[in-house]
């Protein structure tokens, strides 16, 4: 039944923990349950609402009022009735028992918990996977402790209200929530099975696109060991294409606006983006090469960072 | 039903208008798997009022909905429809994210 191969075969022996069963947590539960893990630890410290029924699928409406940790752990108890199942009705924090699992999958809400799960599971070298979703867009990110990539590298260490909207404020669509929850599983899986770099992926407009993403040799959170940064490639003489000024935004934004410009263009038409981001010049033309298209040249200088694309098919 | 809906209604795109004529409407998901129960799920929570389905997926809908009104399903269909507009059925070997998408395709295009 489940054909992403061979690395789903040692999932009964994992341990798996699922910090906030709500709109990520119970399509998560839905992919896990097919595959029967020896032991799943619930986080949520939160009561079903009849406001939380149009995305999270596994609850009933004769269970408004009951505490979700409690709710999920007797719905997977049923679907996989092999797995050991902890619930904890508490919100998950410092002192949270991670250090005996295998895999921590953030469906929690708010960028202050994902910080603080970011964090524990950095400290115990425990790989995870970040999931957020709202209004119509989605993002998953999967880190492997000091070796890729964490949410603090990606997203910087302060809440960007714009970035991460609450699903009161933009809303929440419940089948783009159940896309973004089943590819952290399986991101989740490759995890513990690839050595490779992880890309985080962005869900936008019904599109997933997988965006190339760096580790911060500066990270206060899990850097200890700097990666060394990209040079920027020799500039090659100057030519006449249109120009996007993207400067003001960060990734994965940047990735984003880039593709949605250069694909509205004729193939082989080229167009210069402009950055200020450091990290957006270095992995959107990667990003951008991973999707067909052609990096023709690039140049910074004085933090103002101009590459030329040009449109593959 | 705002109550319900509330985190619906604020997506942009979405109005009180389309989540009433939703309650009117008829989903059709062949199947018992778990991508039939995924998609079947999703389009029941966002609202959709009526559903030909297999009787396992057609109570699982229940528990989210009990005024769902169930029928039947038709005896083979190689689709998913909801109010007359027939989707392909999606197979990538992710039951969950297959489900999700194809509930995620018949409502966008109910949305558009």
């Amino acid at each position: 039944m489940l054909t992403v191969g061979a690395r789903f075969l040692n999932i009964a022996e994992m341990r798996v923990g699922v910090v906030g069963v709500g709109g990520l947590g119970s399509p998560a539960l839905w992919s896990l349950g097919a595959l029967r893990p020896s032991l799943v630890r619930i986080w949520d410290p939160d009561r079903l609402e009849l406001g939380n029924l149009h995305r999270q699928i596994i609850y009933a409406e004769a269970d408004v009022g009951r505490p979700k940790a409690h709710l999920a752990a007797q719905w997977f108890r049923m679907r996989s009735p092999g797995s050991e199942v902890e619930a904890i009705a508490e919100a998950f924090d410092e002192g949270a028992t991670i250090d005996d699992l295998e895999l921590v999958l953030d469906c929690s809400d708010g960028f202050e918990t994902k910080l603080l799960v970011n964090r524990a599971c950095v400290r115990a070298r425990v790989p995870f996977v970040f999931a957020s979703s709202s209004s119509w867009s989605g993002q998953v990110l999967g880190v492997r402790p000091r070796t890729t990539a964490c949410v603090a590298c990606v997203f910087g260490e302060i809440a960007r209200p714009e970035a991460f909207p609450t699903c009161a404020e933009v809303g929440a669509f419940g089948p783009l929530l159940g896309q973004v929850a089943a590819r952290q599983v399986r991101v989740g899986m490759g995890l513990l099975e690839e050595r490779g770099p992880e890309p985080l992926h962005v869900f936008d407009q019904g599109e997933r696109m997988p965006v190339v993403v760096e580790r911060r040799p500066d990270c206060p959170y899990c850097s200890g060991r700097a990666s060394a940064s990209e040079a920027i490639p020799t500039p090659s003489p100057e030519e006449a294409a249109p120009s996007v000024d993207l400067r003001g935004l960060r990734c994965p934004a940047t990735y984003v606006e880039t593709r949605r410009r250069l694909e509205r263009l004729p193939l082989g038409a080229r167009l210069w983006i402009v950055f200020d981001s450091d990290e957006s010049a270095r992995t959107v033309p990667r990003s951008a090469v991973a999707a067909g298209h052609r990096l023709v040249s690039s140049r910074s200088e004085g933090g103002v960072h101009r590459v030329l694309l040009e449109r593959g098919s | 039903m705002s109550e319900r809906h509330g985190r619906q209604l604020v997506l942009s795109g979405w109005t009180p208008e389309l989540q009433a004529r939703l309650a009117a409407m008829k989903a059709v998901v062949p199947g018992r798997s778990i991508r039939s129960e995924v998609c079947a799920l999703y389009l029941v929570g966002a609202g959709v009022g009526a559903l030909a389905a297999d009787s396992v997926v057609g109570e699982a809908c229940r528990r989210l909905n009990p005024r769902l009104r169930l029928e039947a399903p038709p005896a083979s269909a190689p689709s998913v429809a909801l109010g007359g507009v027939e989707l392909p059925r999606i197979d990538t070997g992710d039951p969950v994210g297959d489900g999700a998408a194809e509930a995620a395709a018949l409502l966008e295009a109910y949305l558009k």
